[in-house]
């Protein structure tokens, strides 16, 4: 498992098994919003007490899935990088961090969209709105720790550290609705006695977290090569300066 | 290899002590993160009469009566205790017999004066035909 | 020429012309559901436009390096 683990930490291995995914997840981007946005738009019928507008729930439910899923990614990553001090590790962290931002802004954006027409509010401090936006500042956190020491493995390490300490809230967005009474509704999909969103409403809400999935494997793997693609440069650079 | 165990443990014994450190700082302030509190709760110990608070509940079925001037009037109930509300101003789309709702203002003489109505919704979603069939079959379980 | 120009409400008839005037109003919420999808579609395809375009600016800068570096290469040998 650790030879197999480090052998895809090596970044030219990295590349090689990137060039190949890369091209796939971006067709499965493509294909899986096309036929999610049909059924989620036009197929999937209105809710009985919502109406239409439980349509929304179809881009906000799998944002707020990935802005989790994001968060884990980064505190696996950012503890195999302060254990066995992986750089590739590292660089997923990194560049999974914008992303899930850009999520949870998502979730919480179409979340208000969804609340002014149905609760009647915006906004409402309750636990899981709450524990959302703090998730949006630990990523923010995240992100400028990075960038605010000098020395980028001290940015590395410190901001690993606030990802580590930050996956407490994961579990407390999830369980959020359960613990406390919230104006948000509670859990629908993933419950003890199965979903309770019927079979014709359930199918547009998977094809477009599938489809999230698969756009969040094309950008995150664009930006890797980036990132592998500035370390050479870097490189190339300190040669130059040594010459 | 050793430094590896020990960074590791560390991390893991930091992320346990976090743990339990969050877990008590939430239980500490529970009171503050409920977002509403029930009639029942309410009637047990009434918070002070010009305190604000927001109540929480079922609208009451056949309670909703709307007056002149976009006023109205529902009950608000937990199953045991129901409280009088009292609301002038528009109602959310959601806001409906037997739904949940929580409601912002303060306590008048037993009636709760509201000064803003949210409407909770529940986690069920479908389209219209199956809640007429389940209704039909008469085995519904949500809010109707 | 002009008789022969085509409107696309001419080849729908009014039922179906109501049927995408019922679909684009969603039912009097289309505000907040159009706004969500087209918020989700911005910030998803600047994302990835933004960082194709910071991949493209880096692969270019490293193949500036490669090409000097190849070419010093080549000067000392000679």
């Amino acid at each position: 498992m650790n030879v197999w683990f480090s052998k895809f930490a090596n970044p030219n291995r990295f590349l090689k098994v990137s060039s190949v995914i890369e091209p796939w997840a971006t067709r499965f981007t493509f294909a899986l919003f096309g036929v999610g946005l049909c059924f989620s738009l036009f197929i999937s019928p209105p809710d009985y007490q919502q109406g239409e507008t439980v349509r929304i729930m179809y881009v906000h439910v799998p944002s707020a899935w990935m802005a989790l899923f994001c968060y884990t990614v980064m505190a696996i990553c950012s503890g195999s990088y302060l254990i066995w001090k992986h750089p590739l590790a590292s660089i997923i962290g990194k560049e999974t961090a914008p992303i899930g931002a850009c999520f949870t802004f998502l979730a919480l954006a179409t979340g208000s969209l969804w609340g002014q027409p149905m609760w009647g509010t915006w906004w409402v401090w309750d636990a899981r709105l709450t524990s959302m936006l703090v998730l949006l500042f630990l990523y923010l956190g995240y992100i400028a720790l990075q960038e605010a020491f000098d020395d980028r493995v001290r940015g590395s390490r410190a901001a690993a550290v606030i990802a580590l300490v930050g996956f407490l809230n994961v579990p407390i967005i999830k369980f959020s609705v359960d613990w406390w009474n919230t104006l948000h509704q509670p859990a629908s999909v993933f419950k003890m006695d199965g979903p309770s969103i019927h079979s014709s409403m359930l199918t547009p809400l998977f094809l477009m977290a599938l489809a999230f999935k698969a756009y969040y494997i094309w950008l995150l793997l664009v930006r890797v090569r980036s990132e592998l693609v500035a370390g050479k440069v870097t490189r190339w650079k300190q040669r130059k300066v040594a010459d | 290899m050793k430094r590896k165990y020990k960074r590791l443990y560390f991390v893991a014994i930091g992320l346990v002590l976090l743990g339990l450190a969050t877990g008590l700082i939430l239980n500490a302030l529970e009171e503050n993160i409920v977002l509403f509190l029930s009639p029942s709760q309410v009637v047990e110990t009434p918070p002070p009469s010009s305190k604000k608070f927001r109540l929480g509940g079922v609208v009451e079925r056949g309670s909703i009566i709307k007056g002149e001037n976009a006023q109205v009037e529902f009950r608000v109930s937990d199953g045991t205790t129901s409280i009088l509300v009292i609301y002038k101003g528009i109602l959310p789309d959601l806001f409906r017999e037997k739904q949940g709702v929580v409601a912002d203002g303060k306590m008048v003489d037993r009636i709760f004066q509201a000064d803003e109505i949210l409407a909770k919704h529940d986690e069920n979603y479908m389209p219209p035909e199956v809640a007429e069939t389940i209704k039909k079959m008469g085995q519904w379980k949500g809010q109707e | 020429m002009a008789t022969k120009k085509l409107y696309i409400s001419d080849s729908l008839d009014g039922a179906s012309m109501d049927l995408i005037s019922q679909f684009l109003s969603m039912g009097g919420h289309a505000v907040f559901i159009w706004s969500s999808y087209l918020l989700v579609f911005i910030v998803l395809v600047t994302f990835i436009i933004l960082s194709y375009r910071r991949l493209r600016k880096r692969l270019d800068e490293l193949a500036e390096f490669e090409k000097i570096g190849s070419g010093e290469k080549i000067e000392e040998k000679i």
